[in-house]
Formats: C-alpha cells, sequence, structure tokens
C-alpha cells in the first residue's frame, strides 16, 4: 500500500496546481482537467519508475501538455465541448482581465505561451525551461520576450481589484480558444 | 510588467486551481490499473493467437472486443493487421466493431475523409448527431462524399450512433495500411 499511499499524497498536493498551469497554456478549463487527469494515470501506470524522479511533477506537465496538444485530443475535446455547450453549464465567474487575459495567451505562439507559463508561473529558470522544452537557452530567452511583448498591452500594472465579475460559460471559453 | 503577469498568471491558475473537478486519487488508479490489465491480457492474447496461427497475424488485441466480427477474424490473411491497444479501446468504447471499419475501407474511405468527417459532426449539437440523415449529409455536414460513400457510411454505421461511431474511427487513426488491410480481410 505504500506505492498506493505515495501516488495519492503525490496526487493531492499537486494536481490541483498543475490543472492551474495546463489551464493556463490551453485557456480551457475542461481540456486542462482532463489532460492532466490523463496524465496522473499513465504515470500510476508506471509509478515505480517515475516514484523515483527527482522532478515527477516535471514530468506530469509535460505527459499533460503533450496529450492537450495532441490533435486526436483536441477532436475528442471538441466532441465533449459541444456536449456540454448543448447543457449551457455555467463555470463560476471570472474577472474580465482574466478573461483578457486567457484570449491573449491564445493568440500569441504556442511555444512563447509555454515559455511564459514555465517561467512566470511555474517559476522555473530559463536553464530548466531549457531542459523541459528542449529548446536551447537563448531561443527560450527570445520566446520570453516576444511573449511578454505580446501580453505587455494586455497586462494591466494596476493593483486595484477587477470592479465587474462576468459569468464564464463553457461556451466563452470554447469561443476564446478558438478565436 | 514581469509582477504584473506574474500575479495575474496565479490567479489565472487560482481560479483552475479553486474550480477544478477532478477525480480521487483511487479513481485515478483504478482506471490506470484496468487499463494496465488490458494491455496486459491483450499482450497475453496476442501471445497466444501467434502460437496458435504460428504467423502474427492478428485482428484484435483487445479482450474487451467481442463482437461477433472479432469471433471471425481471420488466422492469418495476405495483409496483417493490427490495430494497438489504444486502437481497439477507443473503437470499442464506440461500440464500433472490425466489420463496420472493414466496410468503410472497402467502400474507399481514407484516413483523411474519416478525419474530414469526425471534424464535420463534432461541433453539431446532440441533438443534431442524433438527427444525422442522408439529407444532412447531402446538405454538407459531412464534407463531400460522393452518394455511392453516403450510402456506404449508412451501411457501415450504427444509425442512431453515427457521429461518435465517425468520432471514434477518426480519433484511431487507422493507418492506410491498416484500413487496406481490414478491407482485404
Amino acid at each position: 500500500m505504500e506505492k498506493a499511499d505515495d501516488f495519492d499524497e503525490f496526487y493531492a498536493t499537486t494536481s490541483r496546481r498543475l490543472v492551474g498551469q495546463l489551464f493556463a497554456l490551453t485557456g480551457d478549463l475542461q481540456e486542462a482537467q482532463d489532460a492532466v487527469q490523463e496524465a496522473y494515470i499513465r504515470a500510476w501506470q508506471r509509478w515505480p519508475r517515475i516514484q523515483g524522479y527527482h522532478d515527477r511533477e516535471a514530468w506530469i506537465r509535460t505527459v499533460a501538455y503533450r496529450i492537450s496538444v495532441n490533435a486526436w485530443s483536441k477532436a475528442r475535446n471538441r466532441l465533449a465541448a459541444s456536449h456540454r455547450a448543448s447543457r449551457h453549464v455555467e463555470q463560476p465567474e471570472i474577472s474580465p482581465d482574466l478573461l483578457t487575459l486567457v484570449g491573449g495567451l491564445r493568440k500569441i505562439p504556442e511555444p512563447q505561451r509555454r515559455a511564459i507559463v514555465l517561467h512566470h508561473l511555474v517559476g522555473l529558470s530559463i536553464e530548466e525551461i531549457a531542459a523541459e522544452t528542449g529548446a536551447p537557452a537563448g531561443t527560450v530567452k527570445a520566446r520570453l520576450a516576444r511573449g511578454r511583448k505580446a501580453l505587455a498591452p494586455l497586462v494591466s500594472d494596476s493593483d486595484e481589484p477587477p470592479t465587474r465579475q462576468v459569468p464564464l460559460t463553457t461556451q466563452s471559453t470554447e469561443t476564446i480558444a478558438h478565436a | 510588467m514581469h509582477d504584473s503577469l506574474r500575479t495575474q498568471l496565479s490567479e489565472l491558475a487560482g481560479y483552475a486551481n479553486d474550480n477544478a473537478r477532478l477525480d480521487t486519487p483511487a479513481a485515478v488508479r483504478r482506471h490506470g490499473s484496468r487499463r494496465g490489465w488490458r494491455r496486459r491480457g491483450g499482450a497475453a492474447l496476442l501471445g497466444v493467437g501467434i502460437l496458435a496461427a504460428g504467423a502474427a497475424v492478428v485482428g484484435t488485441t483487445h479482450p474487451d472486443v467481442t463482437g461477433p466480427d472479432a469471433a471471425r477474424a481471420p488466422a492469418s490473411s495476405a495483409l496483417s493487421v493490427q490495430l494497438t491497444d489504444y486502437q481497439t479501446t477507443v473503437l470499442a468504447n464506440a461500440h464500433v466493431t472490425k466489420a463496420q471499419v472493414a466496410t468503410l475501407a472497402r467502400s474507399g474511405f481514407t484516413a483523411a475523409q474519416i478525419s474530414a468527417l469526425a471534424d464535420a459532426t463534432a461541433h453539431l449539437t446532440p441533438q443534431q448527431k442524433k438527427a444525422l440523415t442522408t439529407a444532412r449529409i447531402a446538405a454538407g455536414y459531412l464534407a463531400h462524399l460522393t452518394q455511392a460513400e453516403r450510402t456506404a457510411l449508412f451501411a457501415a454505421l450504427d444509425p442512431d450512433n453515427m457521429a461518435q461511431q465517425i468520432a471514434a474511427i477518426a480519433k484511431a487513426h487507422l493507418s492506410a495500411a491498416q484500413l487496406a488491410a481490414l478491407a482485404a480481410g
């Protein structure tokens, strides 16, 4: 049971954080959840090996990311999304600022988005991002710079809290995702 | 700018963190174990098949696929086809039999056409999917099909579950060789 306990503890302490990171990468909460859960399922199948990894969270993040960018997964998610849209599932409210940020992230090239999320959200160094993405450090720096430049107009420097909350429906995230 | 970006990304992740609906760890382990069992069971069946037939010509390696066609799978054929565990699972989940895929393949459907069909149906509502008719297909919902292809599609697939079956076949990402082998089988 030690193996299961270790997995359960790892899942409990990391899964929600990883959904957050994948959400920033994909702009779709359901897609992020699905990808992260699938990555944990695969991790459990290889747990004796993965258990010994120095950074198990990075393994899950990388696998979940690959799942989320896989074309067949996207096709399945579109199908699932149409089911959800037909039920008009209401997600909890999200601020307009965050909604704008999601849209902005979706518009920048995927390698830039990944670099931005890994650096500014996950807190990885340039070298760590290079190791995780397989890109040279110089390329990572360039992606970060370009990504930040593209997002600059969308990121407010104000510390004021958002004044208005808007409901985030599944349909609205879909619209953003395909913008 | 850096701090603002970090803060807003953290808020975004926090939103997902707060609203994520995840399975329990036990449920995740169950999924993983079940899939592992299928893979091992499939490998065992494959081994038995190889020993019995004396050739590595296998219809399916998935123990859950028990349709009549699976039972009639030839022990050998000029072309060999082996569906992966993933493909078999995807097809089985949508109740797609090998015979159905073989019928489509014999009608000349390519992997690209199946993928286009899946894309065309993916955006339909469940009600529209249930009401898939020849008229809708003719109206252009489902890519550019000939009359013969449309007829074959309806003959091959379950009319009540057609969109899901198309999606599953596309998701299985069958290769041209696999489709050819199924058509020949």
